[in-house]
């Protein structure tokens, strides 16, 4: 454990000296939020109807939809990200001469971008707070962190994929961008499933994101107990474990596999 | 240059008796293009391409021993072998006792390396963070830690860089930031992958002094060194192995390698009048190219060995040649690579020398 936090702490005080780009960052997000509360007004007599089940405003239906976005980008993208910068930078090679197993040095790496997630997905919900005319679940908030929490773990482990790819052929094939492209047109980022084309809609419950955005909205916008969307997480709980295991194998060969052939180095 | 044959020792004279690194017939082939696409399609150039071949030494306990070869020669891909980052496609590897190839962890806590590249540092945080990180890496917690990075960026000069990013240091203070890193645990063994290769004069002798005074003499480490320097392999190294594409060609001692290099050459500076007297005495042919510069010619002449010297002197003072330079030729990767190229690599001829 302390090796992943040493890890952590490491890879924070590099990423808090970006100072300009941390705070520009956030201010994008603050800027970001003005057209979707436009436009989300302006569709809101359209949508009201289709969201009623999980929000009965699309403004804050979009804000929910938009940070469960930031953390599934995490999720499938960090992990690739890194490896890659690593391995050129020869970084990957030397923390791997050290006695660090490698599920603690990706959560370690990790850590810094999630708790950034974390951060722009408070200041996203705060500004959604003050714009909506609807009410945002405060004391749910923890419930809520629960459910993206256990979303990041199902999408870790395409992120865990996509790092093995890396490893392998040094190229994540672009695993990442097609995941996320997929899982935010189906699942229920900015519609609900209801208003997708016929042949589309049924692919919508094999996207682990769509019980996800379920539970969270049902639990924040809606002010339900978790136990009250227990089926959801539940099934989002099997896509964690699934992705978890099926990632961390893939992973574990792929570090293998790299060892052998080389591609874990700067060739 | 005189042409030698290839330096012979047995690995079995030269191999320490106390091995804390040990290496048996490992072999590593890389595929040179690494397209997917073009292997598949079995398009030219996508078959393995052998960087190790047959590689065998042992490197004692608190010895220096140098990894010497030119450029792609296989030297960072040993060096990662025996840190564990690569497997070898055959071959046995032993670290300090312990199977590296079964139980890499083990080895991991056994040896530290400073890599070739500082960009391997974390740039945007201080050198005191960086050492900090390993020595997490290695277990080290509390104030026992502290003390640890604290003392070891002591030892390489780094003390008093307090907060200052590693991005902003010179590359010397970068590779000694490296050095402080793999010291922090103070590890039995130490693998350095050309220590100096962007340093300046000055620093990399700075260096050298420090992993031969401190490194070995006081903290008793075990040091594998790669160099494309012969001078640095002369001066740091008890032994040494000569690698060309992929094999170890000679394994030992320096002043034996050098000899059988061509190590006792010797320049000589006499006065121009006593030239044809001078080559008489050196045994130089007439065809040996000589330099003439202010009234006096240099010649170049290769001695049996450098313990000569005092009697070929005073032979030429006898003979009344006024001389005004006698000194050793340093020997360069290239003569020993060349003395070597003179016999062909085969089993038993040269190939572990």
């Amino acid at each position: 454990m302390h090796r992943m936090l040493a890890l952590a702490r490491a890879y924070t005080l590099g990423m808090i000296t970006y100072r300009t780009r941390t705070l520009v960052s956030l201010l994008s997000v603050l800027v970001a939020v003005v057209p979707v509360y436009f436009v989300a007004g302006a569709l809101q007599p359209l949508a009201a109807t289709a969201i009623a089940s999980e929000s009965t405003e699309y403004f804050t239906y979009l804000i929910v939809g938009s940070v469960a976005s930031f953390v599934i980008a995490e999720s499938v993208s960090a992990i690739p990200s890194l490896i890659n910068s690593y391995i050129a930078s020869g970084t990957l090679e030397q923390l791997l001469t050290t006695p660090i197993r490698w599920p603690a040095l990706i959560v370690g790496l990790s850590a810094y971008g999630y708790g950034w997630v974390a951060l722009r997905a408070i200041v996203l919900l705060l500004t959604a707070w003050v714009w909506a005319t609807s009410t945002i679940a405060w004391p749910r908030l923890l419930e809520f962190g629960v459910i993206m929490t256990i979303l990041a773990v199902a999408y870790a482990g395409i992120g865990l994929l996509a790092g093995a790819l890396v490893l392998a052929v040094r190229s994540s094939l672009y695993l990442p961008q097609v995941v996320v492209t997929i899982s935010s047109l189906l699942g229920t980022v900015y519609f609900p499933a209801t208003v997708l084309p016929p042949a589309f809609a049924p692919f919508a419950s094999y996207v682990p994101l769509t019980p996800a955005l379920r539970a969270a909205r049902q639990v924040l916008l809606r002010d339900q107990p978790l136990a009250q969307v227990l089926p959801d997480v539940v099934q989002l709980l099997l896509w964690a474990v699934a992705g978890a295991l099926v990632g961390g194998a893939a992973f574990h060969l792929a570090l293998r596999h790299a060892r052998r052939n080389g591609t874990l180095t700067q060739y | 240059m005189a042409r030698l044959a290839a330096p012979r020792t047995d690995p079995r004279m030269t191999a320490p008796a106390d091995a804390v690194i040990s290496l048996h017939g490992v072999t590593k082939s890389f595929r040179a293009d690494r397209s997917l696409l073009r292997r598949v399609r079995g398009a030219p150039g996508t078959a393995p391409r052998a960087v190790l071949d047959d590689v065998s030494m042992t490197v004692g306990r608190g010895e220096i021993f140098g990894l010497v070869g030119a450029n792609g020669a296989g030297k960072t891909t040993l060096l990662k072998i025996i840190s564990t980052v690569l497997l070898p496609d055959h071959g046995a590897v032993t670290i300090d006792g312990i199977d590296a190839l079964a139980h890499p962890a083990q080895v991991r806590r056994t040896l530290a390396v400073v890599p070739a590249d500082e960009r391997a540092l974390f740039w945007r945080i201080s050198a005191t963070e960086n050492v900090r990180l390993f020595a997490s890496m290695y277990g080290l917690t509390g104030d026992a830690r502290d003390e640890a990075v604290a003392g070891a960026l002591e030892l390489v000069g780094l003390g008093g860089t307090g907060r200052q990013q590693v991005g902003s240091f010179s590359t010397g203070m970068r590779q000694r930031t490296l050095i402080a890193r793999a010291l922090v645990t103070r590890p039995p063994i130490l693998i350095l992958d050309e220590p100096t290769r962007s340093l300046d004069p000055l620093t990399a002798r700075d260096l050298r002094t420090f992993i031969r005074d401190v490194l070995c003499t006081q903290l008793g480490a075990t040091v594998l060194l790669a160099t494309h320097s012969t001078e640095e392999a002369m001066q740091l190294c008890d032994r040494a192995a000569l690698l060309v594409r992929g094999r170890v060609v000679a394994t030992d001692t320096l002043a034996r390698l050098h000899a059988a290099a061509g190590g006792a050459r010797v320049r000589v500076r006499v006065d121009a009048q006593h030239e044809a007297r001078a080559r008489a005495l050196l045994h130089l042919p007439v065809d040996v190219i000589s330099a003439s510069h202010d009234g006096l010619v240099l010649l170049t002449a290769t001695l049996p060995d450098l313990t000569h010297a005092p009697v070929v002197v005073e032979a030429l003072v006898r003979a009344g040649v006024r001389v005004a330079e006698f000194a050793p030729v340093p020997v360069t990767l290239a003569d020993m690579l060349d003395a070597v190229s003179t016999v062909p690599l085969h089993d038993g001829v040269a190939r572990h020398a």
